[in-house]
């Protein structure tokens, strides 16, 4: 029993060294968080989302020298969490994060009541989707795969992370633009979804190249193009051709992830968040290997700047649900126009 | 371990054909509704569902029309061995509830319903976590610590505390210590649990 | 391979020769048993919280503290098994069948002991998997596609369901079939539609699987202990509760099945620590001659179901080595982990950092040591638990079920799931329907659900493959024996073949 007690308190007294440590010299931020800082991903471990977040928490616990404590609220496609950050006090210790278009889906899909001014949004990198194929695939390049949607309409599997993921809008956007149809097979999650393509049990995945990086650089997905109006480039594998080079007229939204709070919360919170963002983030060397590793691209983005990109990826999701049927309210009725 | 198997054979060993026959019904009833939800939810007339097999409704219909077959195999099961025979079932239930059984689970539920409701989200946790574990320790030990001091079941204990019995000094003195007892035990495991939760493992608490 | 054995010996000699090493695996051990103990915090819940710690951590000191964490969570949740028959994490469930019965009739000690002891060998057995056959195995892992799937989800359900409820199989699967649709509660994967919900936000996200395993086993077990007026007292153990070699030597069947079935299910995604305890306590009871012991105490269960999911653990750690891809929940975790450290896993490992998965061997190695060390060592000290008076011990226990279920996702909604299915558990059991099938229902009915209508959408609603494909044909012979041997009849017509070919047995072996 002593000896159970003995390194019972070994360990306690460890894990408190661990915290410890973050106690230096004070710093001249208007605010200075005096207890943990939550960050809510309403996705689950380990996901495109967490990822992201993860990293740019260590930053902002560098700069604020205060645990950033990351929690994890699956649910109800990231509704769930975000509902949560919605009801907390706005005293800058919760934020939730995420892809910033769901903001402009939760109303339309009648999930969550809220809009982008309800948030301060601080972007930390954009995702780009990327359309993989088998490397034992019949297709040659992006347009042999549009080519085959036409030939055979509603029969070409496409995995996708689930309704109003990236890449289900991804290939409805393709599909808008082309007038075919496909036959779509959702996963939960866009790991599942990139497997299902490795393993042969589809054709064709729109998912992000996050999710895709480690099969592709194997040798295990072939990507065929990005989703984006750039070729994008992924460290050990090269450059992808962008999308527009057959589809020169596709809508194409970027896909911004990054952390948000409620719009009530005290100025010096914002001021500070602001001056870790220009200091920590877009210096990150962690996100810039993230990036060059994954295809993504960095985008630290506040105020103004983020409210723009931000809605631009609105507009696109809510429309396109819309006009694909999954949203029964038209987005109007929020007064998000048309792209 | 003998003492529990011997209750629950009085609750539901010699009824058992009878209770098995209500669980059937029961089940059956349950795959039903279950079936009728599922049936409701949208199909084939929603755009982007284009078969009934992918609808959401599917597999809940499934599994609500197995529910059903269950509760029907366990109907006729119940039927072959005699459920349908309800003489005498007013009499054991009766003599069931006489027992004390009955009687504990309804304070541990309200206990637990006061804590997670009453108490939890009103007061802080610590102190809900507080009030929770003396009520608890009191309302169970109570009667035992007549038990153990006077060496006769609980039951006994109470009617002749409630007959006006004076209670020996030893009952006194065992009442007195588990006050103390409980008090601190109580009071250290609300100071435990919210330290270990919310700085160890970083949760927040309700 | 012979550079693997050298990589693995340079890999541990590092790790013994470092202080901080031994130290580091020793506190995240002991710490991954206390999580695993408590009901409510799973090793999903304590790689999470330990992945945010060790941020700051080196790399090879981050991921070994994960390591350990994740091989003790999955092993201390068989102490509050046997000791409580709460299984701390839903990978344990299996352990509860017997360990529980078998610390009542006194031999607690020698109970966690030989558990301990499978759970060393089944890590062990795993582990050896993993340096040996990564590569190959982790390919395997991609032919269980959308048609396995949901066939293996049907194995689940209905193997535990027969398992458990022995003398009434119906009402294991009727349980079994309740936590299937327990699990349809919240939106489905496919389309996001919020099934039975009526719009409540909170049952549009669903019952979350740990609140309702806390009130299933915890609460309603409170409600059987506290109802009855007589202590159930349990008899002082005087057992050893260190098991002898020879002790151990008897189920080597048992271990080696248990293991390699374990790691087996440990490796495909999505399904894990406990379907592997399930399958092995199902073959190990198929093996075994006394059959009639299973669900009464018998150390053959319990050695198997615990052997079973401690292989699952290095065994669910392979396809995320060598795929990226996760074995079961904490393992993507694990991988989250990894990736964020800078460590890149994929098919590309084995080319581009042959030496890591070795590192990770040489780590589980040293985990292992320390649950055997801590599981020998804290026997006697857990004994305690079960001397104190039960008007003390339950409010205890009652409190942490409630943390344990807000924690997880900090909703009071949570609460309420986990005093509801605690009554529902509480008078399921009382009418004899068996509690660990419900369980894995829950699990399950999600993998079932998807891969069902995924797999009709890919054949456009051929049935072809869920009947042609060559695992598929396996698993569903299984689920059909299994189900005939349920009924009544089928297994006397056994018989009746059995004496109409061979003549009537000479001595009734019992069929």
């Amino acid at each position: 029993m002593r000896k159970a007690a003995l390194v019972f308190g070994v360990s306690a007294l460890v894990i408190a060294l661990l915290w410890g440590c973050e106690t230096r010299e004070p710093l001249d931020y208007a605010w200075t968080p005096t207890r943990p800082i939550e960050i809510i991903v309403p996705w689950a471990a380990g996901g495109a989302t967490d990822q992201v977040i993860r990293l740019a928490a260590t930053e902002i616990e560098k700069a604020l020298r205060q645990s950033v404590v990351v929690v994890n609220t699956p649910g109800g496609t990231g509704s769930i969490g975000t509902a949560e950050a919605l009801e907390a006090d706005p005293d800058g210790y919760t934020w939730t994060s995420g892809s910033v278009a769901a903001l402009g889906y939760y109303p339309v899909l009648d999930m969550l009541d809220t809009s982008l001014d309800d948030w301060h949004l601080f972007l930390a990198i954009a995702n780009v989707p990327v359309i993989s194929v088998h490397p034992d695939s019949d297709y040659e390049d992006f347009g042999d795969f549009l080519a085959d949607l036409e030939a055979r309409p509603g029969q070409v599997s496409v995995a996708t992370a689930g309704t109003a993921s990236t890449g289900h809008k991804v290939i409805e956007l393709i599909c808008q633009a082309t007038g075919s149809d496909y036959n779509h097979i959702s996963y939960d999650g866009g790991n599942p979804a990139v497997t299902s393509v490795v393993a042969g049990e589809t054709s064709v995945t729109p998912q992000l190249a996050s999710e895709q990086a480690d099969m592709i650089r194997g040798g295990r997905l072939r990507p065929l193009a990005a989703f984006s109006r750039e070729p994008i480039e992924i460290e050990g594998y090269g450059e992808i051709p962008p999308v527009t080079n057959w589809l020169p007229d596709v809508r194409i939204a970027m896909d911004y992830f990054g952390i948000w709070t409620r719009r009530e919360v005290p100025d010096e919170v914002i001021e500070t968040m602001q001056e870790v963002w220009d200091e920590y983030i877009v210096g990150s060397e962690i996100l810039q290997q993230y990036t060059l590793e994954r295809g993504a691209v960095m985008t630290p983005y506040y105020g103004e700047q983020a409210r723009e990109a931000a809605w631009e990826s609105v507009k696109s999701d809510a429309w396109i649900l819309y006009d694909i049927g999954y949203a029964e309210i038209s987005p109007a009725e929020f007064d998000i126009p048309r792209p | 371990m003998s003492h529990e198997s011997e209750n629950v054979e009085s609750v539901s060993g010699r009824l058992r054909p009878q209770v098995d026959l209500l669980v059937g019904l029961g089940l059956m009833l349950l795959g039903i509704v279950v079936a009728i939800e599922a049936y409701r939810m949208p199909s084939v007339e929603h755009p982007r569902i284009r078969s009934v097999y992918s609808g959401p409704g599917f597999v809940p219909g499934l599994l609500g029309i197995t529910l059903l077959v269950f509760g029907l195999l366990m109907l006729i099961r119940a039927i072959r061995e005699g459920g349908l025979h309800f003489g005498g079932m007013g009499g054991q239930v009766l003599e069931g509830l006489r027992r004390p059984e009955p009687r504990r689970l309804a304070i541990l539920l309200v206990l637990s319903l006061g804590y997670a409701w009453g108490l939890i989200g009103r007061v802080s946790f610590p102190l809900a976590t507080f009030l929770f574990m003396v009520a608890f320790i009191l309302i169970y030990d109570w009667g035992e610590a007549a038990d153990r001091a006077v060496g006769s079941p609980w039951v006994v204990a109470i009617a002749k505390r409630l007959a006006g019995i004076e209670m020996t000094w030893s009952l006194r003195r065992e009442r007195i210590l588990l006050v103390i007892t409980s008090t601190i035990q109580a009071a250290l495991t609300a100071w435990i649990v919210t330290y270990v939760f919310e700085n160890i493992f970083l949760r927040r608490l309700p | 391979m012979l550079e693997g054995i050298q990589h693995l010996g340079e890999g541990l000699f590092a790790l013994v020769t470092d202080g901080w090493s031994l130290f580091h695996i020793a506190w995240a051990t002991l710490l991954g048993i206390c999580v695993g103990m408590l009901p409510g915090l799973t090793a999903t819940l304590g790689l999470t919280l330990m992945a945010t710690l060790t941020f700051h951590m080196a790399p090879s000191q981050a991921i070994l503290i994960l390591i350990g964490m994740y091989v003790g969570a999955i092993f201390g949740g068989s102490r509050s098994a046997i000791l409580l028959n709460i299984p701390g994490t839903p990978a344990n469930a299996a352990v509860a069948l017997d360990g529980f019965p078998l610390a009542r009739q006194g031999n607690v000690g020698r109970a966690m002991g030989i558990a301990t002891v499978g759970a060393v060998l089944g890590t062990l057995i795993g582990m050896l998997c993993l340096a040996f056959f990564a590569p190959f195995l982790a390919d395997r892992a991609l032919d269980f596609q959308s048609f396995e799937f949901f066939w293996l989800a049907v194995l689940g359900v209905v193997v535990s369901g027969r398992l458990t409820a022995n003398e009434d199989p119906l009402k294991g699967w009727v349980a079994g079939f309740i936590g299937l649709l327990v699990a349809m509660v919240g939106q489905d994967v496919l389309h996001a539609y919020p099934r039975f919900a009526y719009g409540y936000g909170n049952l549009r996200a669903g019952f979350d699987l740990l609140p309702v395993l806390v009130g299933v086993f915890g609460f309603s077990e409170l409600l059987v202990v506290m109802k009855t007026t007589f202590h159930a007292t349990v008899e002082r153990s005087k057992d050893r509760s260190i098991p002898s070699i020879r002790e151990v030597a008897r189920y080597w069947k048992n271990i080696i099945v248990s293991g390699i079935s374990g790691t087996f299910m440990g490796i495909i995604p999505g399904v894990g620590e406990d379907m592997g305890a399930w399958v092995s306590y199902g073959f190990a009871r198929a093996m075994s001659k006394e059959r009639a012991k299973f669900g009464q105490g018998s150390y053959e269960g319990l050695i198997s179901s615990q052997t079973g999911c401690s292989a699952a653990v290095p065994g669910a750690i392979i396809p995320v080595l060598t795929l990226a891809i996760p074995g079961s929940a904490p393992a993507a975790v694990l991988l989250a982990a990894l990736i964020v450290h800078g460590v890149s896993p994929g098919p590309l490992i084995m080319i581009t950092s042959p030496g890591f998965v070795f590192e990770i061997v040489a780590m589980v190695i040293l985990a292992t040591a320390a649950i055997l060390v801590f599981g020998l060592l804290l026997t006697r000290p857990l004994l305690k638990v079960l001397e104190v008076p039960r008007n003390r011990l339950m409010p205890v226990i009652f409190v942490l079920c409630t943390v344990g279920a807000f924690a997880v996702n900090s909703r009071v909604f949570d609460i309420w799931v986990m005093l509801g299915f605690g009554v529902l558990g509480y008078v399921l059991r009382e009418l004899r329907f068996p509690m660990a099938p419900l369980i894995l229902g829950v699990v399950l009915g999600p993998i079932l659900d998807e891969n069902l209508r995924r797999g009709l959408q890919l054949t456009d609603g051929g049935l072809g493959p869920f009947f042609t494909r060559p695992i598929c044909l396996g698993l569903w012979l299984i689920i059909l024996f299994t189900f005939l041997l349920g009924t009544r009849s089928f297994p006397a017509l056994l018989v009746r073949i059995r004496n109409a070919t061979l003549g009537p047995p000479n001595n009734s072996q019992g069929a």
